[in-house]
């Protein structure tokens, strides 16, 4: 499974998509928002600007890693012969799956590093030792649902719809999640629905460990929810898909 | 032993024959495949041995491409058995004891030739050593290359390699060099030809008589999803051929060349003499054998291409 892992990471990172979308337009993002909003007063208790839009921009890039390494590359190998011949080598399906949903999670850790330098390098953002770690590992671990959830569109999306889909629905999530639009400035409606969604939660992990205070059983309680969900759909559609018949 | 071979036209009949040993490679038997109302595979009783090259020939359509990939357990046979050297074809897969390279097949975007040869060779516990197969296969110079990036006989090449990788027993080959030009076809078969001639077993689809006929020891020709010829070249020439024996006379006058054995039918022009016969051997034996004077005996079997239309055209015909 090693090798499966190097193949498909060498793959992944020379995907202009993921350079793209996960690394190039989150560091715009971030840099556009908190320079417009970053350096305001900020209450005592919140966060200052800069740190409250470093997390959900992390968060949105490390998503959209998961997915594009996924989705739209499962799709296409489905279609173009690839996946019929590693059918025919020694390795074991689950073996394949896995080894995506860890190439995903991986991807994604960088993407976030990525926002958090450019916090600190760029806007100077300050926080101790213990509050970067956890933020940054719990924020890292909010976004691997949606590695299962890339997963599950590869197998229910077809080459040619793939992107789009994967695109559409991450554009959809990010938005109502609460991640390009904060969550502050959401009406009520809009806001029960965000807290209803993994990407608010992956987020909100961030916010509560960056101002150290504790997160909440809540957010675990969705994102796992929502983990299985796609892992349900997920293993329903790749088996479909793998049966000889 | 790897080394190239770069002879156009050649043909490896005589060294397959030499290899080839009881031990059975591939067995089908009565193998039919349906999709819904349709009958794709209808019955096939096919078995080969190890070292043997054989070509599965037929038209678009009379189902190579199912019984291919029943025979590497990418589908299931509605009934019947398929065994690959006495296992399921899943547990010959496991074992590394299959390589096959199919019709469809893109390289996965982004990776380098390389790359992607080093992960296949980390799955088989007995690959081909790196620097050999890049030979074998013709990659010189195309390591760093991204697959994406290649032409479609470099392609084709890769993908070659990524069936012989894992030193496979049986290599299963579906319509190798459809998408080829005429040199992208000659390296590949040359290619083949040296993989085939270290005694691996080889089976290929091909609609291409003249490469079934230069490249395969064995010819299997099926039509509408049967078997509807089995043997070597000389061997279906002279089943389903009609050859013709000719001699020329001494002088004009002679005649009764039908009560000759095999004989069908004779044409005399002028000294020239014509026998259609179904068993050349016996005709030209029994010609031996009579004090009567003939001279420039010639025996031509029959076209091969001649005899595989008109067998199709027949299955085809019977069928409708």
């Amino acid at each position: 499974m090693k090798g499966y892992l190097r193949l498909e990471l060498l793959r992944a990172l020379r995907d202009p998509f993921y350079l793209l979308l996960a690394v190039v337009a989150p560091i715009g993002f971030y840099l556009l928002f908190s320079g417009l909003f970053g350096s305001g007063p900020h209450a005592p208790g919140t966060l200052p600007g800069a740190v409250q839009i470093m997390i959900p921009i992390a968060v949105y890039g490390g998503i959209w890693a998961c997915l594009v390494a996924t989705g739209p590359h499962i799709a296409s190998e489905r279609s173009s012969g690839w996946f019929q011949y590693l059918s025919l080598l020694p390795i074991a399906p689950w073996k394949i799956v896995v080894g995506r949903a860890l190439v995903a999670i991986v991807l994604a850790l960088p993407a976030m590093l990525l926002i958090d330098g450019t916090a600190v390098l760029v806007r100077g953002v300050q926080l101790t030792a213990g509050e970067w770690v956890s933020t940054i590992l719990l924020t890292w671990v909010g976004v691997w649902p949606f590695a299962l959830l890339g997963i599950a569109l590869g197998y229910v999306t077809n080459e040619s719809t793939s992107l789009g889909v994967t695109y559409g629905l991450f554009t959809a999530v990010t938005t109502i999640g609460g991640l390009t639009v904060p969550p502050s400035i959401m009406p009520n409606a809009m806001l029960t629905l965000a807290k209803t969604l993994p990407t608010y939660h992956a987020a909100d992990l961030g916010w509560r460990l960056a101002s150290g205070q504790a997160p909440e059983l809540i957010s675990a309680v969705v994102l796992v929810a929502w983990a299985l969900a796609f892992l349900l759909v997920a293993a329903l559609f790749a088996r479909r898909a793998v049966r000889v018949r | 032993m790897y080394a190239m071979i770069s002879t156009p036209g050649l043909s490896i009949e005589k060294e397959k024959h030499m290899s080839v040993s009881t031990e059975t490679a591939v067995r089908l038997q009565g193998v039919t495949k349906s999709y819904a109302a349709v009958r794709a595979v209808q019955g096939i009783d096919l078995e080969i041995r190890r070292g043997e090259t054989v070509a599965l020939l037929g038209p678009n359509g009379a189902g190579k491409t199912t019984t291919i990939s029943m025979l590497l357990g990418l589908l299931l046979p509605t009934s019947g058995t398929v065994e690959v050297f006495g296992r399921t074809p899943a547990e010959a897969v496991r074992q590394s004891r299959i390589g096959a390279m199919l019709q469809e097949g893109k390289l996965l975007p982004g990776v380098k030739v390389g790359e992607v040869l080093d992960f296949v060779r980390g799955l088989h516990p007995t690959p081909v050593p790196r620097d050999k197969l890049i030979e074998l296969a013709n990659l010189g110079g195309l390591e760093n290359r991204r697959v994406d990036r290649l032409s479609g006989g470099q392609t084709q090449r890769v993908r070659f390699a990524l069936a012989i990788v894992g030193n496979p027993d049986l290599l299963v080959l579906d319509e190798p060099t459809s998408a080829l030009d005429v040199e992208a076809r000659r390296q590949f078969w040359a290619s083949m030809h040296a993989y085939a001639e270290e005694g691996h077993t080889v089976l290929f689809a091909t609609h291409y008589l003249e490469e079934a006929q230069d490249f395969a020891s064995r010819l299997v020709i099926i039509a509408q999803g049967r078997i509807i010829a089995d043997g070597t070249v000389p061997e279906i020439q002279t089943r389903y051929g009609q050859p013709q024996v000719s001699f020329t006379l001494e002088q004009e006058g002679a005649g009764g060349f039908e009560r000759l054995p095999g004989v069908e039918r004779s044409e005399v022009e002028g000294l020239r003499v014509t026998l259609h016969t179904r068993d050349a051997d016996a005709t030209v034996r029994a010609l031996v054998n009579t004090s009567f004077p003939w001279k420039e005996i010639a025996v031509k079997s029959n076209d091969l291409e001649e005899i595989f239309i008109s067998l199709v055209h027949q299955e085809q015909g019977a069928s409708q």
